[in-house]
């Protein structure tokens, strides 16, 4: 239990290292007397190497609670691409297209040297930006 | 984000060869697609309408917040730039 006593510790110091990053913030009242003792800790000490199976257990009688598994397909929460109709003028929905290429979400490369792949509209709204430009160009 | 799509070549499917060469020309560094060149038909064409065009859209919503329409002859001000005041005002937090 020495053990998840000091992980608790160091996870409760977390807010206090933060909070010191403003001069003027005075330091949460909670702070446990652990919080020095955490510090002290090696800096090498992986925060893996504080956890066992024993943590798990909240007493004694405790039954240890499962693992959270990740659903099957754990895709951005953007939730579904909006309903129709769709159409190409200020004002509507653009539709869900799909497409193959080059995405280049960085700008800081020629694309052609990265990966070359499928994507699509849906995709594009999966990066979690607020807004896109979408520019169509032709060949002739 | 931006996405230029590379949507037709003469009117027809776009192969990756001509994508790379567009890319490779102008040193393009944003996302650049073309339809799958397998399905052989011009899909955004036919769906976003004839370049030379730009969406401002709403990645929330997908609605098209803007749209800019570039001279097909090559003159005048092109999408991007009649768009770019626009965009910025986006970014900085305006509807």
């Amino acid at each position: 239990m020495r053990t998840r006593s000091r992980l608790l510790s160091a996870l409760c110091a977390l807010p206090v290292a933060l909070a010191a990053c403003s001069t003027d913030v005075a330091p949460p009242s909670n702070t446990t007397p652990d919080a020095a003792a955490v510090d002290a800790l090696p800096a090498d000490v992986a925060l893996a190497d504080l956890v066992t199976p024993v943590d798990v257990a909240e007493g004694p009688d405790a039954a240890p609670k499962p693992d959270v598994v990740a659903p099957a397909d754990t895709a951005p929460t953007v939730g579904p691409y909006p309903a129709g109709p769709y159409g190409n003028r200020m004002g509507n929905v653009l539709a869900n297209l799909s497409w193959e290429g080059y995405t280049n979400l960085e700008g800081s490369a020629v694309s052609t040297t990265l990966p070359y792949g499928p994507t699509s509209m849906q995709a594009v709204r999966e990066t979690g930006r607020a807004f896109a430009l979408v520019h169509v160009s032709e060949f002739f | 984000m931006v996405v230029e799509i590379l949507e037709s070549n003469a009117g027809g499917p776009v192969p990756r060869t001509q994508l790379d060469a567009w890319v490779n020309t102008y040193r393009i560094p944003v996302t650049a697609v073309i339809d799958p060149p397998d399905e052989r038909v011009t899909r955004t064409l036919m769906t976003y309408g004839v370049r030379e065009s730009l969406f401002v859209v709403d990645l929330r919503t997908m609605r098209i917040v803007n749209k800019y329409n570039g001279s097909v002859a090559g003159v005048g001000p092109s999408s991007i730039t009649q768009g770019v005041t626009r965009i910025l005002e986006l970014l900085a937090g305006g509807m």
